[in-house]
């Protein structure tokens, strides 16, 4: 428990980064836009529409978002008014299929969306990689895809499996242990690559050429020995000390925590909103290593990390999860409606009492906003960048 | 009709056998027509009818026609996908992948680690089929012990193997994940029940008279295993190590959780290697490369499986039921 409460003061930071990083882009992206975007969300306003019963809840949330873009001077594209076209009916049955690490806030987020659209969800848990795939080589249909990684939609899913897409929360890296793994008494974020290049630890992550979680760790370690404002955690030797101790068990992060547990890998690298919500201790790590800061200047930073595969090259770029509705869907307008939930208060703080950092408000990419359901686009902020990160 | 029957049965070796050729051909003809006007579901009726008609040509019986047309119905479901996913493979990227030096050391690592889990299921299997087999206090509770792998999901099986060898385990001196020893513990535990159940069935199907005719000539309890009873039960004892071992080829989710990738000695590089499980293989493909590509492995997977099982077969059906192969 005494993990969670620092959760706050690390959450709070991040949020501010994004927040950061997400005005700065509106700024000077939305006057250019204003024309077209404030049209899309006229006319797509959901607001009071006639849709019955969730009607209110919609309201709500758009109401609470004006307040957000106020906050921030008032720049988002989006400017909730009165509803000129209704918003169709939201009913039926959805399929999503989304990375492991979103199980936990999808599940817990499911009953209360069901609840106020009416909708039978239906989920797929599997790594992000092989997410995409059911929809891009096994010819499976969902209505919403969610990954780890936003770039496995814009590089693997657009164009010819959907026209958009929304970057919706981001997370960070951190390390995993037992309260037996040996150091694990000494261990803090000041000194963890000591503990962790000592002989006797065995250090696991999935596998980088797979999931996008491997990758994401090894950057963490290659980050350490970067330069970062004239310092660096530790040197070359260490980094190589620590990819020594390493191994690949798995190829999704699912395995790791029954690894760790079992005694057979003493430390692992995965995600904090995994660490967070597990009931072993954790390291949250210095940000000039956890991938979580989308602001430039860090971003530069991480783009220093390289990860080389069988399946590619990995470029380090902060953690930013993504979301889309197919163009596969069946029950587009439910999976519009998922998106839109996770753009709302409901759905932020469903990720944020789970370890991730909600992107306020979501963002989609400039080029594609045409395409954007109008329930998304009233909620959503759009862009051509996020920071650092090509849109 | 039973003097019909029997001329219709007195087919030579010769004619056997070339019956047999022309109705693959047959079958093989039809199925590439229908697959290539893209009307497979009429092959399936067709691979029935052609059962049925085979069946009334060779024996005229009604019941052997029914039982013929039944038996098809079954191998439609199980080899027209196989067929399917035969046709849909890209024969260059068969052969790309053929060649390819890190599928020759999956696709050995494949063969080679459910053998060696194969055949420690048979050493220690088949002591304890002989004891069921004869039955003992307590019997019951052995038997769902046994059976118990059966239903445990595979990746729930990992995390057993796990918890029990690993450093947190009983033999914290082991190391199981990601090494051999690791890898054929998780299959054995997924396996050895039917290497241990088709070995029980072979002995209980041998006549106990047998075994005290042997006794009560002088033959010692050893000598008697040897030369009466352990042949007899050769045949169950192949059919239970070839079961087991193909389970443990298909093997994906245990093998995942304990022993993701495997390093062990290569004879071929004549160095210790590292390699995946095929079916991991063959995942990790599809994820990085795509259905086809993963499609090619696991063709050549299933190639070599059917290359070994026809071996197999041919070895143990050309002998006499005291074997040949021991």
């Amino acid at each position: 428990m005494t993990q969670r409460e620092e959760t706050p003061s690390w959450l709070q930071e991040q949020k501010e980064h994004w927040k950061q990083a997400v005005r700065g882009r509106s700024r000077r992206d939305v006057l250019k836009g204003i024309g077209a975007a404030g049209l899309t969300g006229l006319a797509g306003c959901s607001g009071g529409g006639g849709d019955g019963s969730d009607a209110t809840a919609t309201a709500t949330a758009t109401a609470t978002e004006t307040e957000g873009s106020m906050d921030s001077g008032g720049e988002a594209t989006d400017t909730p008014t009165e509803t000129s076209t209704p918003e169709p009916e939201v009913s039926g049955s959805m399929t999503i299929f989304h990375a492991g690490s979103l199980a936990p806030p999808f599940s817990e987020a499911e009953p209360a969306f069901e609840e106020e659209y009416g909708v039978d969800v239906t989920r797929e848990a599997q790594g992000s990689v092989a997410s995409t795939q059911k929809i891009t080589q096994q010819g499976r249909s969902a209505d919403v895809l969610g990954t780890s990684d936003f770039r496995l939609i814009r590089d693997r899913v657009l164009p010819d499996f959907g026209d958009w897409y929304c970057i919706f929360t981001t997370n960070s890296m951190s390390i995993q242990y037992r309260e037996d793994s040996p150091g694990a008494d000494e261990i803090s974020a000041d000194n963890w690559w000591e503990i962790l290049t000592r002989d006797d630890v065995t250090i696991g992550h999935s596998d980088p050429a797979v999931d996008p979680g491997g990758y994401r760790a090894v950057m963490t370690q290659q980050l350490g020995m970067m330069d970062f404002d004239g310092s660096s955690l530790y040197d070359e030797e260490t980094y190589n000390q620590l990819r020594e101790n390493s191994t690949v068990p798995t190829g999704t992060e699912t395995n790791l925590e029954g690894q760790l547990e079992s005694g057979e890998l003493d430390y692992v690298f995965y995600y904090q909103s995994i660490s967070a919500s597990s009931g072993l201790p954790y390291v949250d790590l210095q940000p000039e290593v956890d991938l979580s800061q989308a602001t430039s200047e860090y971003a530069q930073h991480y783009a220093q990390a390289e990860v080389e595969t069988d399946s590619g090259t990995f470029v380090g770029a902060p953690i930013a999860y993504g979301m889309t509705v197919p163009s596969v869907a069946n029950n587009p307008e439910a999976g519009a409606a998922w998106i839109e939930y996770f753009g709302s208060d409901a759905g932020r703080s469903v990720l944020e009492d789970l370890g991730l950092v909600p992107v306020d408000p979501i963002v989609v990419p400039e080029s594609g906003q045409d395409a954007v359901p109008d329930r998304v686009m009233n909620v959503a902020s759009a862009q051509s960048n996020l920071g650092p990160l090509e849109l | 009709m039973a003097t019909s029957a029997e001329t219709r049965f007195s087919l030579n070796g010769f004619e056997r056998r070339s019956l047999v050729v022309a109705f693959v051909a047959v079958q093989a003809l039809v199925f590439a027509g229908t697959y290539t006007i893209g009307r497979p579901t009429w092959y399936a009726f067709f691979m029935i009818g052609s059962a049925a008609v085979t069946a009334y040509a060779l024996d005229g019986d009604g019941f052997t026609v029914a039982l013929a047309t039944m038996g098809s119905v079954l191998m439609v479901a199980l080899a027209l996908p196989l067929f399917l996913f035969v046709s849909r493979q890209v024969p260059s990227l068969v052969v790309e992948q053929a060649l390819d030096s890190g599928v020759h050391r999956v696709l050995y690592l494949g063969v080679y680690g459910p053998l060696l889990a194969a055949v420690a299921s048979l050493i220690f299997g088949v002591p304890l089929a002989h004891l069921l087999s004869k039955g003992f206090p307590g019997q019951p509770l052995v038997e769902s012990l046994v059976d118990l792998p059966l239903v445990v999901p595979h990746s729930v099986a990992g995390i057993i193997i796990l918890f029990g060898f690993g450093s947190g385990g009983a033999f914290p001196s082991i190391s199981v994940l990601g090494s051999m020893i690791g890898m054929v513990l998780a299959m054995a535990f997924v396996s050895a029940p039917y290497a241990v159940n088709a070995t029980r069935e072979a002995f209980e199907s041998i006549d106990d008279r047998l075994e005290y005719a042997s006794r009560i000539h002088g033959a010692s309890r050893w000598e008697t295993f040897r030369r009466i009873t352990g042949p007899l039960a050769v045949r169950g004892m192949v059919t239970g190590g070839v079961l087991a071992w193909a389970r443990a080829v298909s093997e994906f989710g245990a093998v995942a959780v304990v022993a993701y990738s495997v390093s062990f000695f290569y004879p071929f590089a004549g160095e210790k290697v590292t390699a995946q499980h095929a079916p991991v293989f063959v995942y990790n493909t599809y994820l990085q490369g795509g259905l086809e590509q993963s499609g090619a492995v696991a063709f050549l997977l299933l190639a070599v499986s059917g290359v070994i099982f026809l071996i197999v077969r041919y070895l143990t059906t050309d002998t006499t039921t005291t074997g040949g192969v021991v």
